[in-house]
């Protein structure tokens, strides 16, 4: 038989082996709402018994601390994380472009059929001139009519101009939110390394030691990737290698054991890591998503409407004044783009021209009106293809598309996101009906061997005091 | 697969949040009867509404142009009018004064009156309608007859000083139309009302034969008149068939738009309350589910 005392070490064991399942049982409890944490399981290991002269006597019970993580899966959401930050910084900018425009069809009543509809913004000033125009061609001595056309180009004019300002504040926004992004990016890299570090020298320690570490650091990274798609591998020592790609599609090291050899910048719309720096080919990740926003259907935007201003102020011109006459123009020939069209300042109510010659005459007001119909053509050198209605409405429908796209892209990716983030949480999260299981199971068997240290405890005690007696 | 605790508030978030959302996005459209009201919503759509609401909105000019027209051609046919009912008393007091029996005294009443009508034919000749010279052509802005004195204080002569154009106000991106008599009428109205002078001139010198010429002279100057008339009247015409074309135009854009635009409002109330119905089943389930763990049936000693 055993002796006394060794059965009093193993029972000891076996009380700090459930102690230690329950603070760990504890610990998940404590972490259920925490999303970056994983959560830990203990795994009781018997230490093994040796041979005595009175048999075998078991050495106890001993606990080892495992993190319930998946390399795989937390990859998995990493890349998940940076497409959908992708698509919805995208669409973050777009529906600013898009409030920008001011394009929106509202209705006079609701009652089916009959319901009147308009639509506001650029197209409707557009309308609104020509129409002028046609208005004062049907009466041209009529002073009212000048008023209006005088009163419609300006408010033509002040369209462009908010629309254009408004879209090159939105550019401007999106750049300084890239700023700000590299700046986020760059201090997560230094976190990232400083993590590896502190990682590595509690490895060494033993097992589970830097658990709430790696929680962190997994955190970090998932914000990370939410701003550039990374690529991650964990080293021998626990320490995560953190890498995006250039260009070329090459990689780009960003956290290399506890240092960050190439930190980011932004500078002139590129985004670049290094130095010197060398560009960055990213695929997704908000500072893409946005950068990609605003050079694609923003800039194709703002482009249209600049063509559209162009057309409009060189037909419009050679229309309004055939001869070209000195102060004689509609708009002032200098300001061709949305940001700089502008009325001549001889453009008044008292010098409306509406026709040549006689009072009467309404040849001009005519021609202008007329120019709503005319299809223009880029090959025989104008600024635009089709009508100027056509074009405008071609230019709001692609930024309409674009941002339908990236709608239906975003509600895709939330969903793809969801499936993966549950996934993890599966393997990772902590689930109270399981850690109350453990838990009194835990309980039991501490009760369990506190029994049987009180029973070694009275046959110790009855053993003392019979050798006293005997004495 | 293991459930965790998190996965099912996780889901349920989803949930709801794209439940809401699809009930947000459907309570608009039955709310305001558009299913399309900003271009992402459906941009092929969008871009179409913005070229069917500008021919809408030219339609709406070219249908108040056409009113104009048409005051423009009433009023110039109510001139003309006027002037024919002159001509019918001129030619009568031409016949009166021209018969062989009528003596110099009366001659001379005839001629007196011919002369108010004169006068009168110059007034409505230079009527105006909102400031602008009716039979003027396009150099509306002065009076387009102009009168010169004898030394009687009557008018010896009339003279067109208008000019031959003729504006003509579009009534669709390729008609127009011109309600404003020709310049050969306007020029033709001064001839008349000269030969109405001769008439006088030679009643009042009472040489029969001098009448007689004189009389033919101003029923065939009114000639002219009388095809202006016609003229305007299927100037009228016209117009009042265009306006009857752009109301019908009118009405099918609204209905290309309205069928471009308009939610499909039983379907929509429909897919409402299915939503609806599916957000309060997610908030009625979760709720059962949430609160029960297994701490409901422990009792921990």
């Amino acid at each position: 038989m055993a002796g006394l005392f060794a059965t009093i070490t193993a029972a000891s064991s076996a009380l700090n082996a459930d102690s230690q399942a329950i603070n760990v049982t504890s610990n998940n409890i404590a972490n259920l709402n925490n999303p970056d944490y994983s959560r830990e399981s203990v795994a009781f290991n018997d230490l093994g018994s040796v041979q005595t002269e009175d048999g075998p006597e078991s050495m106890g019970v001993t606990t080892s601390l495992q993190q319930m993580r998946s390399t795989v899966l937390d990859q998995m959401v990493q890349q998940q994380a940076s497409i959908t930050s992708g698509v919805q910084a995208q669409q973050n900018v777009l529906q600013q472009g898009q409030a920008s425009l001011g394009e929106n069809i509202t209705s006079a009543s609701t009652s089916g059929s009959s319901s009147t509809t308009s639509t506001s913004g650029l197209s409707v000033a557009l309308d609104n001139f020509f129409s002028a125009f046609q208005g004062l061609a049907a009466n041209p001595t009529n002073s009212g009519g000048a008023e209006t056309v005088v009163e419609q180009a300006g408010v033509l004019v002040d369209r462009f101009q908010e629309i254009s300002s408004s879209l090159s504040q939105v550019q401007a926004n999106a750049d300084s939110q890239v700023s700000q992004g590299v700046t986020t990016a760059n201090n997560l890299l230094t976190q990232i390394a400083g993590l590896n570090s502190q990682i590595s020298a509690l490895n060494g320690a033993g097992s589970g030691a830097a658990a709430a570490l790696v929680d962190q650091r997994e955190g970090a990274l998932e914000t990370l990737a939410g701003l550039i798609p990374i690529s991650v591998q964990t080293n021998a020592q626990g320490e995560d290698q953190v890498s995006t790609t250039d260009t070329s599609g090459n990689p780009v090291a960003l956290v290399t054991n506890a240092s960050v050899p190439n930190s980011l910048s932004f500078s002139g719309g590129v985004i670049s890591a290094g130095s010197p720096p060398v560009a960055l080919g990213l695929s997704s990740g908000s500072l893409q998503g946005t950068l990609s926003a605003t050079t694609g259907p923003i800039q194709t935007l703002q482009t249209g409407l600049d063509q559209l201003a162009q057309q409009m102020v060189t037909s419009v011109n050679a229309t309004y004044n055939p001869t070209n006459a000195a102060n004689g123009n509609l708009f002032l020939s200098s300001g061709t783009t949305a940001g700089t069209i502008a009325l001549d300042p001889n453009f008044t109510p008292g010098t409306v021209q509406a026709g040549t010659g006689a009072a009467g005459d309404n040849s001009i007001a005519v021609a202008v009106g007329n120019l709503v119909n005319r299809s223009f053509s880029t090959a025989s050198g104008d600024a635009i293809d089709g009508t100027i209605t056509q074009f405008y409405a071609g230019t709001v429908s692609n930024l309409g598309e674009a941002l339908d796209t990236v709608n239906t892209e975003v509600t895709d990716q939330t969903n793809v996101q969801t499936v993966v983030v549950n996934q993890r949480q599966s393997v990772s999260g902590v689930s109270v009906d399981e850690e109350m299981a453990h838990l009194m199971t835990y309980q039991t068997a501490y009760q369990a061997s506190s029994e049987v240290f009180q029973v070694l405890n009275s046959l110790l005690q009855n053993l003392t005091n019979n050798m006293v007696s005997a004495g | 697969m293991r459930i965790t605790d998190n996965m099912v508030t996780n889901n349920l978030l989803a949930q709801i949040q794209q439940l809401t959302s699809q009930q947000s996005q459907l309570q608009s459209e039955v709310g305001s009867g558009l299913a399309v009201t900003q271009p992402s919503d459906n941009p092929a759509v969008f871009g179409q509404v913005v070229e069917l609401e500008s021919q809408n909105q030219q339609q709406t000019q070219f249908n108040n142009n056409a009113g104009q027209a048409l005051d423009l051609a009433n009023a110039s046919y109510s001139g003309l009018q006027s002037m024919q009912s002159i001509y019918d008393r001129a030619s009568q007091l031409g016949a009166l004064g021209g018969n062989g029996t009528t003596d110099a005294s009366s001659q001379q009443a005839y001629a007196n009156e011919l002369d108010q009508l004169i006068q009168q034919s110059v007034q409505v000749g230079n009527s105006q309608l909102n400031g602008n010279y009716l039979y003027a052509g396009t150099a509306d802005s002065t009076p387009p007859f102009t009168t010169t004195l004898n030394g009687s204080g009557q008018i010896a002569s009339v003279s067109y000083v208008g000019n031959s154009a003729q504006a003509s106000i579009p009534l669709s991106a390729t008609a127009s139309v011109s309600p404003a008599t020709s310049g050969t009428t306007n020029s033709g109205i001064a001839t008349w009302i000269n030969s109405m002078i001769s008439l006088r001139d030679a009643l009042n010198s009472g040489g029969s034969s001098a009448i007689a010429a004189a009389n033919a002279s101003v029923s065939s100057a009114e000639d002219t008149i009388t095809g202006a008339v016609a003229e305007n009247g299927a100037v009228q015409a016209r117009i009042q068939s265009v306006q009857t074309q752009q109301q019908s135009e009118t009405t099918e854009l609204n209905t290309l738009i309205s069928n471009d635009t308009n939610a499909d409002l039983p379907t929509t109330i429909v897919q409402l309350n299915q939503t609806q119905l599916a957000y309060q089943a997610a908030l009625q389930s979760a709720a059962s589910i949430m609160h029960i763990s297994i701490l409901n049936y422990l009792t921990l000693t």
